[in-house]
């Protein structure tokens, strides 16, 4: 009769320890956050870029997976779907949705992807995908991989940031500030203005100028339209079609083999 | 007794003719249709006539009586011919500070029709420069401080007074335009038409500078002259001051008026012409009729002054006060007025827009 007695207490014991243990253990989770599968980065390159991302996705509290993947050839598949798949087939995310975002680029097509899945859905829009992936691709077809992924990494942070903070993301309606433009923007209105004001003042040095008319001298009331005729001579219509505005914000979503739901976008570079 | 009659396009100025499945006038080369009517009235209204600027010629010349107490200085750098009183003591030109010589007692040439006598002293103009040269930023500091009067000078100076009445035919084209949206297009109709403005216009006394010497942006600056302080003729006026005989002809003096003449007419008959979004003058007939030329004798005050070597010269008008000339401009204070401006815009559009 102890004997049973200690095993039940025994297993009681085990049970609620296991049960204490963190659940996101339950899930298995990637480490691999950079696959260079087309070989664009040295081994310390991809050493750097792996602990860069890693610092990212710990400051936003493990909420959203980054992940950089490079391949010579996307096996016949669209880029869309080996990127997603990618994210899918090898256990990346980390909340029970499987939020985050994947980066992937083909050598072979010379395609780029983005692939977003649960939060990372909605914290990237169709419009923020569009430009992360420009700004990407630009680096790409300088060749500057490294400053590519790296560049990557940042703008998905600089948008996640914005989506948890505020609880809006970068959109149509509501896009990112770029500063360049806008000091270049203000550097015009300044110079116009400043234009303006300083001829306006040399002007006042100036009275000697000759009188274009010879207004004052009519004499008052003399004016007289004797014959004042509009005639309607003939008239043409010209037409153009009106180009459906390019829609307004948010993400659009499609699902993939696995059957989960991503977002993303891609392009070519 | 028919004669073949061309009838032009409004639109591109081909030959029309008449279509007689529209039963319009339509134009083979622009393919653009008429109303009979419409073309109608456009041919009429393009008729032309033609410029006719015509001047009578003025006035009297001086009679031997009132040419007595004058005396006529020529100055030995410009060149001109100074009428001053006998009292007057004349000693240098009043344009180009030379002195000038007093060459013997005035004969022939014309006698001004009118004068208006000076209404401001000599004190009145000093003080007019002063004033003019308060507020004005960009003028350099130094300039207040340092700058001499040269001299001061009260001149009547000649000037030429147009009268005319001017009959004008001014043709514009207009266009209207109106827009909508149907569908997935937007329709813009463009309406043209020929705009006719026949009238006529009276001017009285346009003055034109009749002296060489005296620059025409300063002349034409200090109008205008109250003309209802016009008074005849009369040697008297003359005293102590000096008067220009007129060197350049009311002939020379004709197309300077004509032109500003010109000018007035097309501004006032422009201003009838509303509700338009394009107009733009095709062609512009004005005929002048009863066109007078009178010689007259105007107040001015000129003042030279020197800063830094250079010669600045001011008028003022001797009746009105109207105080004109030219500044120098301090180009450190311009420049650094358009950085610190530059710099305070453009700090405050970046912070507008970081804020929206």
């Amino acid at each position: 009769m102890d004997l049973l007695k200690k095993i039940a207490a025994l297993v009681l014991v085990t049970a609620a320890v296991v049960c204490t243990v963190p659940s996101y253990t339950v899930y298995a989770e990637n480490s691999d956050k950079v696959v260079d599968g087309a070989g664009l980065l040295t081994d310390s390159e991809e050493q750097s870029l792996e602990s860069y991302i890693l610092n990212i996705i710990k400051k936003h509290d493990y909420g959203y997976d980054i992940v950089v993947v490079t391949t010579n050839s996307t096996d016949g598949k669209s880029p869309e779907a080996y990127a997603d798949d990618c994210y899918d087939y090898n256990d990346y995310g980390y909340d029970s949705s499987g939020s985050g975002l994947l980066l992937m680029v083909d050598m072979g097509g010379r395609n780029w992807h983005i692939s977003t899945k649960g939060n990372g859905i909605r914290a990237f829009t169709d419009y923020g995908i569009s430009r992360i992936g420009d700004s990407v691709a630009g680096y790409l077809s300088d060749g500057n991989y490294y400053g590519a992924f790296e560049e990557f990494a940042d703008q998905a942070d600089s948008y996640i940031e914005k989506y948890e903070s505020s609880g809006n993301a970068y959109d149509v309606g509501n896009q990112p500030k770029n500063y360049g433009s806008m000091f270049m923007v203000s550097l015009t209105i300044g110079l116009i203005a400043a234009l303006i004001v300083c001829l306006c003042m040399k002007a006042q040095l100036k009275t000697a100028v000759r009188q274009m008319g010879a207004r004052v001298y009519v004499k008052n009331g003399s004016m007289r339209v004797t014959n004042s005729r509009d005639i309607f001579l003939y008239n043409n219509v010209t037409r153009t079609k009106i180009e459906s505005s390019s829609g307004g914000g948010g993400s659009s979503t499609h699902r993939s083999s696995s059957g989960s739901t991503h977002g993303g976008g891609g392009g070519k570079f | 007794m028919s004669a073949l009659i061309e009838y032009k396009c409004p639109c591109c100025g081909g030959a029309i003719e008449f279509n007689s499945n529209s039963q319009k006038m339509k134009c083979p080369y622009c393919d653009t249709e008429f109303e009979i009517e419409a073309l109608k009235e456009f041919t009429e209204a393009s008729q032309s006539v033609g410029d006719s600027l015509d001047w009578d010629s003025p006035s009297s010349e001086w009679g031997a009586e009132e040419a007595s107490g004058m005396k006529v200085y020529s100055c030995k750098s410009c060149g001109g011919q100074i009428v001053a009183d006998d009292t007057t003591a004349a000693s240098a030109c009043p344009y180009c500070d030379s002195p000038i010589v007093m060459t013997g007692q005035l004969t022939g040439g014309l006698k001004p029709d009118m004068i208006i006598p000076f209404k401001i002293d000599k004190e009145a103009a000093k003080n007019a420069l002063s004033n003019y040269l308060k507020g004005k930023f960009l003028l350099p500091k130094s300039f207040k401080d340092e700058h001499r009067i040269d001299e001061i000078k009260g001149v009547y100076v000649p000037f030429w007074l147009f009268d005319c009445d001017a009959d004008a035919n001014i043709r514009y084209r207009a266009t209207r335009v109106r827009s909508w949206r149907s569908g997935d297009y937007r329709y813009t109709e463009t309406s043209h038409y020929l705009i006719v403005r026949d009238g006529s216009i009276e001017f009285e006394k346009v003055p034109v500078d009749g002296s060489e010497k005296m620059p025409d942006e300063l002349s034409e600056a200090i109008e205008p002259y109250n003309y209802s302080g016009c008074v005849n003729f009369n040697t008297a006026y003359l005293a102590g001051y000096m008067a220009d005989k007129y060197d350049v002809s009311a002939e020379q003096s004709r197309s300077r008026a004509n032109e500003r003449i010109r000018n007035s007419i097309q501004q006032e008959f422009r201003n009838t012409v509303m509700g338009y979004a394009t107009v733009i003058p095709e062609k512009t007939d004005i005929r002048l009729k009863h066109g007078k030329i009178r010689y007259a004798l105007l107040p001015v005050w000129m003042l030279n002054t020197t800063y830094k070597g250079k010669v600045y010269r001011f008028a003022m008008n001797g009746q009105t006060g109207k105080f004109v000339g030219n500044l120098p401009a301090d180009m450190g204070k311009f420049w650094g007025l358009f950085a610190s401006v530059a710099a305070a815009v453009t700090v405050l559009a970046f912070i507008i827009q970081a804020l929206v």
